[in-house]
């Protein structure tokens, strides 16, 4: 069973070094979210749509009321690529990486950039099932990454 | 009918490349007086300039506004205003340009774009500002990993295979050759491009554009009195704008840039034309994928068909649509706010038929220049020339 956000399946992969997201106003629900390990989308008290980035207004009904919607956790590659180039030294042991945009189920459509780890990257593709993965940055900072939906030795990869 | 309310009467530009041994504003003083060389006659007297520079704050121009430009170039005290609008920068100052001489506020209007990549080094310029911008998505961003998730899609929902972003470099880097302004002037081969280190897969080292140091400008007039300075004005036949959402999370599409779409048809409505009657055209190729995506966007091909048009030779010089005549970003380069113009600049010699052993067939008169960038595709900017009255 896959916990609702997510659950609490986590590690590292990135390090310390590396340039970090930092919340904003509008952001800051949604990264306190991801700090209790709950992947979740900004969803329009009015119509219901789903958006992301997090933003001021809803672009269909132009209502400014949010809320926040937690996610299964699950979803599946819409694009990728391996980046193979250290463009910042601080990520120099950790190229090949994937940045991918996956498209988390029950987001309405919704698309999160991400990273998928646990897997050799040539093994990425579009339309991949992944599950979320939780990098505990730091006390304050929790980055949601993707994992193959799968992986040997995990125990919830048969949502 | 086309707009024609407005003429280019003289274009130049400086040779690209790293041009380490000299200033902004030596740069700019080269680029108006090629400009001012490309008039056929008299000296106009520049009423305004309109300055493009998108990178000022790589060294130290944050602040100044592209103020230094009309001292150093002769012309202190016009008034002079910058324009920064990410990658379209210069084809933005051209049609604000082209605006303000509609108005009749200002006759002659010097259009310059300005660009310093090189002098501070990547890790200081381009990666420092990677690590700004957008608090949650921004983070050491680059623009090849913007663009390959495109590629990534366009080939998993067309087809469109590695071979077929090579032959864009191909293509652009024979234009280049050709073109004495160009960055780079040696041939590539398909295999040397699919030999090249891999980048952001799938785009490798000559799917992409180099960084690059240039300045080029205009000198536009009312089509008036575009007569007292040559007997071949070049026209503004239109020109569109147009916005997207500029982060990967939130495009409604992967394998095409919507943001040219629109802004084209708007720039096609203004003009009185459509794709199929456009001569030649200079677009945005960043990375080969973007090229594709162009041709697609702009009507030039079918959507999902750039891949194949372009293995095919259809965007070669002399084919049914040549594509970057000037070598493009990839071999011309892409010194921001200088190449919106220096692709104005291809297009006012293309249409003049001054442009060489890389002219093309003109058989409409009409040309088309475009620029897309802002996080990879934000803001889009199409300009379309005539030589036809």
């Amino acid at each position: 069973m896959t916990t609702p956000g997510g659950g609490g399946q986590s590690g590292r992969w990135f390090p310390d070094e590396m340039p970090l997201p930092a919340a904003n106003a509008e952001t800051a629900g949604w990264w306190e979210a991801c700090l209790s390990h709950r992947l979740v989308v900004q969803r329009c008290r009015s119509c219901g749509a789903t958006r992301h980035p997090p933003g001021p207004l809803c672009p269909d009904c132009r209502c400014l009321e949010s809320e926040w919607a937690t996610l299964p956790g699950t979803g599946t590659v819409y694009s990728y690529t391996v980046v193979r180039q250290a463009f910042l030294p601080s990520l120099a042991d950790t190229v090949p990486y994937v940045v991918a945009a996956v498209e988390p189920d029950g987001a309405g459509g919704a698309r999160f950039v991400s990273n998928v780890v646990e897997c050799d990257p040539e093994e990425v593709c579009v339309g991949m099932p992944v599950e979320v993965v939780w990098e505990d940055m730091g006390p304050e900072l929790a980055v949601p990454r993707f994992r193959p939906r799968g992986t040997a030795g995990d125990e919830g990869a048969t949502a | 009918m086309s707009w024609n309310k407005v003429a280019v009467v003289g274009a130049g530009l400086i040779k690209m490349g790293e041009l380490f041994d000299q200033s902004y504003e030596q740069m700019a003083a080269g680029a108006y007086s090629a400009a001012l060389a490309g008039v056929d006659r008299g000296a106009p007297e520049i009423d305004a300039a309109i300055v493009a520079t998108q990178r000022g704050s790589l060294w130290g121009q944050e602040g100044i506004g592209g103020n230094t430009v009309p001292s150093a170039i002769g012309l202190s005290g016009i008034p002079c205003t910058r324009v920064e609008n990410a990658c379209p920068s210069g084809s933005d100052a051209f049609r604000i340009g082209a605006m303000v001489v509609a108005s009749g506020v200002h006759d002659v209007v010097l259009v310059i774009g300005v660009e310093k990549m090189r002098d501070k080094s990547t890790q200081e310029g381009l990666l420092a500002r990677a690590a700004a911008g957008h608090p949650l998505y921004n983070r050491g961003e680059t623009a090849p990993v913007l663009f390959a998730p495109f590629a990534t899609r366009h080939m998993h929902e067309f087809g469109t295979t590695p071979e077929m972003l090579a032959s864009v470099a191909v293509k652009n880097h024979h234009n280049g050759c050709l073109d004495p302004y160009a960055h780079f002037q040696s041939e590539v081969t398909i295999e040397q491009v699919l030999a090249s280190p891999l980048v952001c897969s799938p785009l490798r080292l000559l799917d992409c554009c180099p960084q690059t140091d240039g300045a080029a400008a205009v000198i536009l007039t009312s089509a008036d009195r575009a007569g007292e300075f040559t007997d071949r004005p070049v026209y503004v036949a239109g020109f569109g704008v147009a916005t997207d959402h500029p982060y990967l999370h939130e495009k409604s599409t992967y394998v095409g840039l919507p943001a040219t779409t629109l802004a084209s048809s708007r720039a096609y409505e203004m003009a009185g034309i459509g794709p199929a009657d456009v001569d030649m055209a200079e677009v945005h190729d960043c990375f080969t994928i973007t090229e594709i995506l162009d041709i697609e966007d702009l009507g030039f091909v079918e959507k999902g068909k750039g891949g194949p048009a372009s293995l095919e030779g259809e965007t070669a010089l002399d084919g049914r649509i040549p594509v970057n005549p000037s070598g493009g970003l990839l071999a011309k380069g892409h010194p921001i706010g200088a190449t919106g113009l220096a692709q104005i600049t291809e297009c006012f010699w293309q249409l003049r038929e001054e442009a060489g052993e890389r002219q093309v067939a003109v058989r409409n008169g009409i040309a088309l220049q475009h620029n897309v960038g802002g996080r990879g595709s934000g803001v889009s900017v199409v300009n379309i020339l005539t030589r036809n009255r």
